[in-house]
């Protein structure tokens, strides 16, 4: 039996949980993830969220350092965006129960900023040092509790359903209509039909053998839109923490 | 302080500055020792301090390493570069869209246009939360009906058996980590990224074969979807002519400055 839904949503990272969230107020939503809805990378995300919040910090200065990061390849428009819009998603995500470390610095409206390479100023709002795992829990509790959202945990998208794959061509009119999705404890597959669908799987730190990502970060997301054909960029740029501390594996699919 | 198997510093030999380098040049000069030694790391060494200066000025390393076996004030610490944050991704414009109507993306999976050739820390949380909200936004304002799932046809396992040899994945799966992680690391070279290509080209057909005959697991869901992002970040390295940001080729270590930096895009994947 297909599974119908007005939003299809995966991955249950705090970009998939916020959108099932928001969605939700408008229709019906169904999330898939492949472990159990906690393990993502949202949740190791040890330092912070990056936002203006010191009347001593200001989007220029936001938007400079992160320019100057990305060694001319940044587009402005979008580093413009994320900046300025930092503030009123941050006090969101403390609307939903993050509870971000405060302090009794007027200056910084209340919260501990820490600096971090490359900012100019304090801005990087933390939950001690587990600000993933805060963000993720806070924000999953509300998904889990919201009677129009259900989530399908254990379950993995295998590709994307969309009008040229279904038609049998490369070329003309497209549609994504929803995604073949994987039981990974009763072994079948079913279809997952939604008028939208997000993709938010994270990142693909499995790739290489030596990752501080957890056992999830295959890439799913990215093989899976390639598939289908969609336009994908700049994977060349695959940050390296270089000294990380080095075990070997302990298993085959294990060695965080 | 940074040194090999032996205990011997090599930091000297790379920069005069030593450990005090610029943090990229620390890190390819640990990806070069590596790349020399044939072992699977470098070390970092704590011992010239005072078990008590160790204890108290990195009390959570300390603990963390006694965890594994590793005695920081007596023990060398073993340390390799680890593939951290992806900043390329699936293309999406400022409403989160991707080139597909009704599949927008958000989150680390993106290439936004935010992160450029390499991220500044902290910004990706804010990312992920900001297109999620944009995504929200457009999908609920331009609302589509859901499909009828009548036209699709069922998931087709056609005359797939259970697998008796699960070994084929385990072995491609340690095969494409192990070249990406010694030829699409930190250091790239045109020779390097040439063995990667002829290797995933290779595994790439083996999982076809062994994705059509046998019924699928997470293992091999997960193995297929690793070689696909294995060939793309080696086919974006492989067009990129030049080093920038978190690229670097030592056979064009410097920024191309005749052309404004332009994205490395791929349409049309063909798998």
């Amino acid at each position: 039996m297909a599974v119908k839904s007005d939003f299809l949503v995966i991955g249950s990272g705090i970009a998939g949980l916020s959108f099932a969230l928001k969605a939700a107020e408008a229709g019906r939503v169904t999330l898939v993830t492949k472990m159990g809805p906690e393990e993502t990378n949202t949740k190791y995300a040890q330092g912070g969220i990056a936002s203006v919040f010191s009347d001593e910090d200001d989007f220029e200065l936001h938007v400079r350092d992160t320019l100057e990061a990305g060694a001319g390849l940044c587009h402005e428009d979008a580093v413009r965006l994320v900046v300025t819009s930092g503030p009123e998603r941050v006090r969101e995500l403390i609307a939903w129960g993050v509870e971000f470390t405060r302090s009794d610095n007027a200056a910084s409206n209340g919260y501990d900023l820490h600096l971090e390479g490359g900012h100019s100023r304090k801005r990087i709002l933390h939950a001690a040092d587990i600000t993933g795992a805060a963000v993720e829990r806070a924000v999953l509790a509300k998904v889990a509790a919201h009677p129009r959202i259900k989530v399908f945990d254990h379950h993995m998208a295998i590709d994307l359903i969309t009008r040229r794959k279904l038609e049998r061509r490369r070329k003309g009119k497209d549609r994504c209509l929803g995604a073949y999705v994987y039981d990974t404890k009763s072994g079948d597959v079913e279809v997952f039909v939604a008028g939208a669908t997000l993709i938010a799987t994270g990142g693909s730190g499995k790739v290489y053998l030596i990752t501080s990502n957890p056992d999830v970060a295959s890439g799913d997301g990215v093989a899976m839109a390639a598939r289908a054909g969609a336009r994908i960029a700049n994977m060349e740029f695959m940050q390296f923490h270089p000294t990380c501390l080095f075990h070997p594996p302990r298993g085959k699919f294990s060695d965080q | 302080m940074l040194v090999d198997a032996a205990g011997r510093e090599f930091m000297h030999r790379y920069d005069e500055r030593g450990s005090l380098a610029p943090r990229d040049i620390v890190a390819r000069a640990i990806d070069a020792e590596i790349k020399r030694s044939g072992r699977e790391c470098v070390y970092l060494d704590m011992t010239r301090l005072s078990a008590d200066e160790v204890k108290h000025g990195f009390p959570n390393i300390y603990e963390r390493c006694l965890g594994f076996g590793i005695d920081i004030t007596k023990d060398l610490i073993p340390v390799a570069p680890a593939a951290h944050y992806q900043c390329g991704g699936v293309w999406t414009d400022l409403d989160a869209k991707t080139t597909i109507p009704g599949l927008y993306a958000a989150g680390e999976v993106t290439c936004t246009g935010l992160h450029g050739a390499n991220r500044l820390a902290s910004n990706s949380l804010l990312e992920a939360v900001v297109f999620a909200h944009r995504a929200a936004q457009k999908a609920c304002a331009e609302r589509e009906p859901t499909p009828e799932a009548d036209g699709i046809p069922a998931w087709d396992a056609g005359s797939a058996t259970d697998s008796d040899e699960s070994v084929v994945v385990t072995h491609n799966w340690d095969e494409i980590r192990r070249a990406m992680q010694n030829y699409v690391g930190i250091v790239r070279t045109d020779r390097r990224l040439l063995r990667a290509r002829s290797r995933i080209d290779f595994i790439k057909k083996e999982i076809k074969d062994y994705y059509w005959n046998f019924v699928v697991t997470k293992d091999l869901l997960e193995l297929r979807n690793i070689a696909v992002v294995a060939d793309l970040v080696v086919t974006c390295a492989m067009r990129r002519r030049e080093s920038r940001g978190l690229h670097y080729n030592a056979d064009c270590p410097n920024p191309d400055a005749t052309q404004p930096p332009r994205d490395t895009i791929v349409e049309d994947y063909r798998y």
